[in-house]
């Protein structure tokens, strides 16, 4: 056996995955070959080391599992039919099947995944939002806005103005939040930034928090590093309200967004 | 009435932990999706630890972690559920490994170890300079492993993370046994050519 043909073997040797014939012929060629040798105790001493300092104890959060199931339930097929419905919407469901994979294939578009809107992400992006330093951009026309940014977001964005509740519609962007396209509205709210995200509900689920009940609406609400956040869906938008305050004082704003976007 | 449907609901509790895995994977794919999570109950614990591994922190190991089982359960119906579950589940978690490796080697040259950095690392010894030489080879074998390439890192992490055989690991990249071994051995020995560029003895 050569050196280089037992070198090729060394690692399946050490860990008794090879045949007994050819674990003898190893065996015998590192009696004789010191290099081979001191090669298959030094592979042998570095997997120890790299035993100790690579396994781990560490589990996941619970909070993942949740996020998990949540998003395979927004991949899930819709609601069973029976199976004589079944049988009789078969030809329908396969003429569709065969017309979509074949339009699908020639458009190269992907069935979307539904992301969760992850709180980490969005805490960033309400960083980066909150930080910009642009000119002020003129409300003269909200329906110019909501165009522009649902061309640059690819969904249709609900633009609304709630002055009343004291915030103050300063400007909008489209950006890309990891894999997720959000748009954003930026407000002026009592002199600090207050920032409303759009996702497209047919590509993201609600990120999972606490839930609180405003007006008889459900909401989910949390905070993550002083950051107060609120979140909801208006039909075919996930909203998420963001500002550097509690969330019970975003709460009852986020209802009159709500309702503005309701009644848009 | 309340008691029985209790009952009921515990047998039907028992009655999904104690499936198999495979008629699990069937049920699912069939459609329930609620049995879903008796699989992620129990594969998750060892899928997190070898994103762990691979992503290099916990936030971004639990986002690993997501994307293997949500891409599991999208291909549910091409599984065969007359093969073992296992092998087919690690084969989509170590394609999806790679994956995500990649994409992030195109964004940042480097896995950064992050907040993590000092977990695990051992700390205690009857000498406290040899405990510091434990550490600081810690780090640096860490490190060595970090800057493998994906395949190859994955290829280390499967087997000394998750203590596959080589003939596990082959089938969980989808490679010949011999290109598992090599990876392997490739793996071993960058790691041990970076201790040693950078003055740690390893045998002591």
């Amino acid at each position: 056996m050569t050196c280089a043909s037992a070198q090729k073997q060394l690692v399946l040797y050490l860990a008794r995955e090879l045949s007994e014939d050819a674990s003898e012929r190893v065996a015998c060629h590192l009696e004789r070959c010191a290099r081979c040798a001191r090669e298959a105790e030094a592979l042998d001493e570095t997997q120890d080391r790299l035993e100790q300092v690579l396994r781990t104890d560490r589990e996941p959060s619970t909070r993942m599992d949740a996020r998990v199931m949540e998003a395979v339930r927004g991949m899930a097929p819709g609601r069973r039919v029976s199976t004589v419905r079944r049988r009789m919407a078969l030809f329908a469901v396969a003429a569709c099947a065969v017309f979509a994979i074949v339009t699908i294939g020639r458009l190269g578009i992907r069935e979307p995944v539904r992301q969760p809107l992850d709180g980490r992400v969005l805490d960033a992006a309400y960083r980066f939002e909150a930080a910009r330093d642009e000119p002020v951009w003129p409300p003269a026309s909200t329906d110019g806005l909501l165009r522009h940014l649902s061309l640059e977001a690819r969904f249709a964005v609900r633009v609304v103005s709630e002055e009343e509740a004291g915030a103050k519609l300063l400007h909008g962007h489209a950006l890309l939040a990891g894999r997720t396209q959000l748009a954003a509205l930026r407000y002026d709210w009592e002199g600090r930034p207050l920032i409303l995200f759009q996702a497209d509900a047919g590509r993201t689920s609600l990120m999972q928090a606490g839930t609180a009940q405003f007006r008889g609406e459900t909401y989910r609400i949390g905070a993550r590093n002083g950051v107060g956040f609120v979140a909801w869906r208006s039909g075919t938008v996930n909203c998420v309200l963001m500002s550097r305050a509690s969330p019970a004082k975003l709460l009852p704003l986020a209802g009159e967004f709500c309702e503005a976007m309701e009644r848009s | 009435m309340d008691t029985a449907i209790g009952l009921i609901r515990t047998v039907g509790k028992r009655s999904v932990s104690q499936l198999s895995d495979e008629s699990l994977a069937r049920r699912v794919a069939a459609g329930e999706v609620d049995g879903f999570a008796e699989i992620l109950r129990r594969h998750r614990s060892r899928v997190f630890r070898v994103c762990y591994r691979m992503a290099g922190n916990a936030e971004d190991a639990e986002d690993w972690t997501q994307e293997c089982f949500t891409r599991t359960y999208q291909q549910l119906p091409k599984y065969n559920a007359s093969r073992p579950f296992s092998p087919w589940l690690w084969r989509v978690v170590a394609n999806a490994c790679i994956n995500l490796a990649n994409s992030r080697n195109r964004r940042q040259s480097h896995v950064d170890l992050g907040i993590d950095l000092m977990d695990n690392l051992p700390s205690t010894a009857p000498n406290p300079s040899k405990a510091a030489v434990d550490r600081d080879e810690a780090l640096r074998l860490r490190s060595a492993v970090e800057d493998l390439s994906p395949p190859i890192r994955e290829a280390i992490v499967l087997r000394i993370v998750e203590g596959m055989s080589l003939k596990e690991l082959a089938d969980a990249q989808g490679v010949p046994l011999q290109t598992a071994a090599a990876r392997v051995r490739r793996g071993l020995m960058q790691a041990r050519a970076k201790l040693e560029a950078s003055g740690m003895e390893l045998d002591r």
